[in-house]
């Protein structure tokens, strides 16, 4: 079945891709030719190029006005340009054949660029001063509606018609551009840009050209109202504004996509993956502000480089550093101080990124959270060389590591964790020709999560503390990678990418001990031996542009894995398409099919971020995803607009904790048996609008959405919800700006509660019935059995939070801009997290218990922020 | 276009209103259920305990209703029908459940129907298949110390039918004893332990030939002894460490799989002999073939009373039965049964 579906789709790639690359070959329009004739007659013109270009032109005579006088002019340098010019307004048709030009009789008269050779133009775009490459810039010709669109690294490429052009440079928050141009062959121009000194808080990104991808782009800046944690921006809380993303309170990594698990989405910083992307529990991104370029979500259409999750890829780029001066940001609020410095080490040649933050004092953050302790830090390093016009090497290195501890009682130090990620990168871009650039890295990422919790030993005759015990885990992740991507413009309309990636990875899932004290040393877990696995991955798509209202983008993933004796490969077809009615109306639809053979499984029973990560095994097989979704867009003149999107999306071989083995016990052999491995299936619709005025924005978005899971070894096989299957998801967003330097903001979110699992009924102890009892049975009045009907059968209240902020930002007037935010957090202080227990034993009363936590109440704060 | 979009808000109400569906944990009434906790076995007469099951998070005290007036029927598959009476016995007082018996004992590789049908609680049904005798060959016993505990080690090695998967279960139980004293009148045997008993005796104790004997005899109350296992091939290492101590010890099929397998297990020795006359009896250890459903409900069973008190209750797992419109487990066994004294007994 996969193989039908598939080797069609191969084809389509190929047929797609294949004529246009072959278009590429010159053809002999392109002969130099220089005309002796100033003016004559179109005859005397052919003759001349019969007798001296050495390319002969044949034709019928009468086909056209061969005695009609024409003046083709000096600057017409190719045979293509001469032809184009003579023949102007002749009904005929060009054909060539066996090296030769035959002009035959067409209905209409010959289009203006009909014979004008092509030539490349191309370059990249930065911002004026720093150099800093920018992604999604538009370099378009408004006369020929001819255009093309930066990548990350500010490459563009244009095929263009010889003669005199007039190109329009543009991008968001930049002044735009306007380049005239006289081509005559490929030609490179890099194009800065200049930054608007002051703009909107709040950017409308959506162009008004054909969608190019489904996914989602956050700049800096732009949700920055919305987004602040006690007073510490952070652009991944940004994502939570969106449909389909959802915030999950006690998990590590709480961002959820589309029914998805946190293992589920694919975070890059810089194209390096992270495992664990936050600090404080996933409170807060490893996403700096201060030198943050660029984030993108991509959460059903994926891109073909793209692979290895099911849910979601977060592709966040840094700046490269700038080029000509030294300048930076810093912030100071309650949470964290963090500065990012750029500037040359060599003038136009080298530039650094430093960006540092570290959390606050403890004592600041205990005045509202009083059992929460916690020390982050994270550096990152940036260092971006200019070998020439054509080669750049980046060199990357990013450390962050949290210290965390969690007391439930006073003096009693309950939970403990420390985990950290290191990342480093060496990458080299180069422009392999006027329309190709290629991109190379190395890649290592290393994640490490050490947890342990204490508990109390109790005698069983007086009911005294008598000795304290701790739980330890330890789980480690080291991943290293090469890859390429190359990038080729075919024409103006196909692009085609392609590349390649090796994958070395090394987990170490999980190892306790039970301890006097809370481990500290990661060291002391040697015991299980690590578990190593490879993955190949090789991708291509072509993006083409069928005319002004349709574009199609075709790609196939394919990966091979093995691990020890286990071999898995994985073909996943990608398609994008969009089709513009108009400037205001659009439809996309896409298909993605994703691969993932790292699991995460997190134990509820072990406390906080118990995460560990499996790798896909004979028993353990990979996790696959299917994903349709088809959306519309709209949008409107006056700063309106609005995206609705639905979409179904299909899981296999999702895991979880098989039922009743509750966490791994230290044996190398027996860990894939704790896992259990089924079906899941999510589907919902997504709704986001935007209203943009001088005065006041906007935004709202609402998702609707059902998630389920099968396990057969759960629920009896039945399925059930997914422990965040939340039905309803609302959020509203809006600033008001009281003049050019205040604004007041606030954010409130909504959504339906989450499932859990609470017994209903109870009946006797088997045991009991068959009257027999145990001596040793120190839980005499918990004789019962606790009877379920199902699983996640009841839902928690919704929950829901209002945040307040109001900014100051005065217009700049020498080097330094400042801004001040003052805001509340969670102003009415709503929980974050419900959860529902019993009491009760025998022949007492049965009651439930709700807990409502909150990691922090009502929280007032103030950051300041200065740009140097 | 603007009829296109009128539509799709419409479907986007639709949708909306449809879904307004809420799942809270409220206190809303449900029904109590009838429960079965049996386990009839080859060769044992008949013993079905039967309860009530009963809500829980509505504030209402814990405690289990009896079930008095149910009427109890085992059908075999060849059509013969037992039916089942309340046993009032005080060997039963202190079960929480109403146990129901019958004289009749089942047979190996039997299939036997359950119904039950109470007035107030409806009618349950459930069935099951008695499994073929264990074969055991090499059974020995030796005294041993496991982690400082002194224990009895049972080895034995089972001989398995090719044709037939076996569900190992493991345990060992102590038998409670009761002294039972009695005398010979006139040819007639008397129990000294009835009030009537005793007046005779005193009446009659004199005459010539008239003596007080002592007996123990086996009563319906046990007390459970923990057991230990190295055996890597037992489910309770999926669920557990083996260092820890287990009321059961499961062996699927798979491991023996029609073929002699030897293992062993070792019992505590802890509560073999006890000076308190009252706990005195003798230790049963059981090798037993169980139906599939009750080897799952007991699996789970032991798993559900090892996390019970750590766990909160939302996170347990209720152990699954098969009793078709109520609750619990009707299952059989084939048993293997060596009884050992250890207590000085009269």
């Amino acid at each position: 079945m996969r193989s039908t579906l598939l080797y069609p789709f191969l084809l389509i790639v190929c047929a797609l891709s294949g004529p246009a690359l072959l278009a590429q070959k010159r053809s002999i329009l392109y002969h130099p030719f220089h005309s002796n004739l100033q003016k004559a007659t179109i005859k005397e013109f052919l003759d001349e190029i019969n007798a001296r270009s050495g390319v002969q032109v044949e034709y019928a005579s009468g086909s056209f006005h061969a005695d009609k006088i024409v003046s083709p002019g000096n600057e017409v340098v190719t045979l293509g340009a001469l032809l184009q010019a003579v023949l102007a307004g002749e009904k005929v048709k060009v054909l060539e054949k066996n090296d030769k030009i035959l002009l035959t009789p067409a209905p209409a008269p010959l289009a203006d660029d009909a014979l004008l050779p092509l030539y490349s133009f191309f370059g990249i775009v930065s911002e004026e001063g720093s150099r800093e490459p920018l992604n999604d810039a538009t370099v378009w010709e408004p006369s020929t509606h001819k255009g093309a669109v930066t990548n990350t690294h500010g490459y563009f490429s244009l095929l263009l018609p010889e003669g005199r052009h007039l190109l329009e440079i543009t991008y968001a928050g930049y002044r735009s551009k306007t380049l005239e141009l006289d081509l005559h062959w490929d030609s490179r121009s890099d194009i800065s840009l200049s930054h608007k000194e002051e703009i909107p808080e709040v950017i409308v990104s959506a162009s008004n050209g054909i969608r190019k991808s489904a996914g989602d782009k956050i700049t800096p800046g732009q949700y920055d109202a919305y987004n602040n944690f006690l007073g510490e921006n952070d652009a991944l809380r940004s994502l939570y504004l969106l449909p389909g993303v959802m915030n999950v309170t006690d998990a590590t990594n709480g961002l959820l996509v589309r029914g998805g698990e946190q293992d589920g989405n694919l975070f890059l910083l810089d194209g390096n993956p992270v495992f664990n992307p936050t600090h404080m529990l996933g409170a807060l991104s490893i996403v700096n502000r201060t030198s943050m370029k660029s984030m993108q979500l991509f959460k059903s259409d994926f891109p073909s480089k793209f692979g290895g999750r099911l849910s979601a890829v977060i592709d966040v780029h840094t700046k490269d550093g700038n080029m000509q001066k030294w300048g930076g940001e810093a912030d100071l609020n309650f949470l964290a101080g963090s500065f990012t410095v750029e500037g040359p080490l060599k003038k136009d040649k080298t530039a650094i990124m430093v960006s540092f933050r570290h959390s606050m004092f403890n004592a600041l953050l205990n005045l509202f959270q009083k059992d929460f302790s916690n020390n982050f830090y994270d550096v990152h390093v940036k260092l971006t060389h200019l070998l020439d016009r054509n080669n750049k090497l980046m060199m990357n290195f990013y450390s962050g590591v949290d210290n965390l501890n969690l007391q439930v009682n006073d003096n009693n130090l309950n939970n403990r964790q420390q985990w950290g990620n290191r990342v480093a990168s060496v990458g080299w871009t180069h422009l392999l020709s006027t329309n190709a650039f290629i991109t190379t890295s190395v890649n290592t990422s290393d994640y490490y999560n050490l947890a342990g919790y204490l508990y109390t030993i109790y005698d069983d005759s007086t009911g005294q503390p008598v000795n304290r015990r701790s739980f330890n885990t330890y789980s480690s992740i080291a991943h290293y990678t090469a890859k390429t991507q190359v990038e080729v413009r075919v024409t103006n309309t196909v692009k085609f990418n392609f590349g390649g990636e090796a994958a070395f990875t090394r987990i170490k899932p999980f190892e306790s001990k039970v301890d006097s004290t809370l481990a500290i040393d990661a060291g002391a877990f040697q015991s299980f031996t690590p578990l190593p696995f490879r993955e190949y991955t090789l991708y291509a798509e072509s993006e083409i542009n069928a005319g002004k209202h349709f574009l199609l983008r075709p790609g196939i993933h394919f990966s091979a894995y093995r691990f020890k004796d286990f071999h898995y490969t994985s073909y996943q077809p990608r398609l994008f398409a969009a089709y513009r009615f108009n400037a205001t109306h659009q439809l996309y639809l896409s298909y993605a099919s994703m691969t993932q053979y790292l699991h995460l499984l997190t134990n509820p029973s072990l406390g906080i971020n118990s995460d560990t990560w499996v790798p896909s095994t004979a028993s353990l097989i990979p996790e696959v995803s299917r994903t349709v979704d088809l959306g519309y867009t709209f949008k409107g003149k006056k700063g309106l607009s609005f995206t609705a999107g639905s979409y179904w999306k299909q899981m296999d071989h999702v895991t979880n904790y098989a039922e009743g083995k509750s966490f791994f016990i230290n044996t190398d052999s027996s860990w894939e048996q704790n896992v259990e491995t089924g079906k899941g299936w999510s589907y919902g619709l997504e709704l986001m609008g935007e209203k943009n005025s001088e005065k006041l924005n906007i935004h709202l978005a609402y998702t609707l959405s059902w998630n389920w899971r099968k396990f057969d070894q759960i629920n009896q096989g039945r399925r059930f919800p997914f422990k965040y299957d939340r039905r309803h998801n609302f959020n509203i967003a809006m600033t008001y700006k009281v003049s050019k330097s205040k604004d007041i903001s606030m954010l409130w979110m909504i959504a339906s509660g989450d499932v859990f699992t609470l017994p209903e009924r109870i009946y006797p102890d088997y045991d009991n019935a068959q009257q027999i009892s145990s001596p040793d049975d120190l839980l005499r009045d918990y004789r019962f059995i606790y009877h379920f009907s199902g699983v996640n059968d009841y839902r928690t209240l919704p929950y829901h939070r209002l945040d307040l902020s109001a900014s100051y930002h005065p217009i700049r007037k020498n080097r330094f801009r400042f801004k001040w935010t003052a805001g509340i957090y969670n102003v009415y202080g709503s929980p974050g997290q419900y959860s529902y227990g019993l009491e009760g034993t025998l022949h007492g009363k049965s009651i439930v218990i709700v807990m409502k936590n909150k990691l922090f109440n009502i929280t007032p704060y103030i950051s300041s922020t200065v740009n140097f | 276009m603007r009829h296109l979009l009128s539509c799709f808000t419409f479907i986007c109400f639709l949708l909306v209103t449809l879904s307004c569906k809420k799942n809270l944990y409220s206190d809303q009434p449900k029904d109590n259920e009838l429960v079965i906790l049996a386990e009839i076995t080859a060769g044992d007469s008949v013993k079905v305990p039967i309860s009530k099951s009963i809500q829980v998070g509505s504030g209402g005290i814990i405690s289990f209703e009896e079930v008095n007036s149910a009427s109890v029927i085992i059908t075999r598959a060849d059509g013969r029908i037992w039916k089942l009476r309340l046993n009032t016995s005080p060997d039963f007082a202190g079960n929480p459940a109403s146990v129901y018996t019958a004289p009749q004992k089942p047979r190996y590789n039997a299939t036997y129907t359950l119904q039950v049908q109470d007035p107030l609680s409806g009618t349950i049904t459930a069935q099951t298949t008695i499994p073929p005798p264990v074969r055991l060959s090499d059974f020995d016993t030796s005294g041993d110390i496991r982690y400082g505990v002194p224990v009895l080690k049972c080895r034995f090695t089972l001989t398995d039918s090719p044709d037939i998967s076996h569900y190992y279960v493991f345990e060992a139980i102590k038998q409670l004893v009761r002294l039972s004293h009695y005398f010979y009148w006139q040819g007639s045997r008397y129990d000294y332990d009835k009030p009537e008993g005793k007046k005779l005796y005193q009446q009659v104790s004199s005459s010539p030939g008239v003596k007080l004997f002592c007996d123990t005899l086996p009563t319906n109350i046990f007390k459970r002894l923990n057991i230990f296992t190295d055996d890597i091939n037992v489910d309770n290492a999926q669920a557990s460490s083996l260092d820890s101590s287990f009321r059961r010890i499961f062996l699927p099929p798979r491991v023996v799989s029609g073929q002699s397998y030897t293992t062993s297990f070792s019992i505590d020795r802890k509560y073999f002999t006890t000076d308190d006359v009252s706990s005195r009896g003798r230790v049963l250890v059981l090798v037993k073939s169980v139906s599939p459903e009750l080897y799952n409900y007991l699996f789970w069973y032991e798993k559900y009373k090892s996390d019970i008190g750590s766990v909160p209750p939302g996170q347990l797992y209720s152990p699954p039965g098969n009793i078709q419109n109520g609750l619990g487990i009707f299952g059989g066994s084939a048993k293997y049964e060596s009884a050992y004294y250890f207590d000085r007994l009269p």
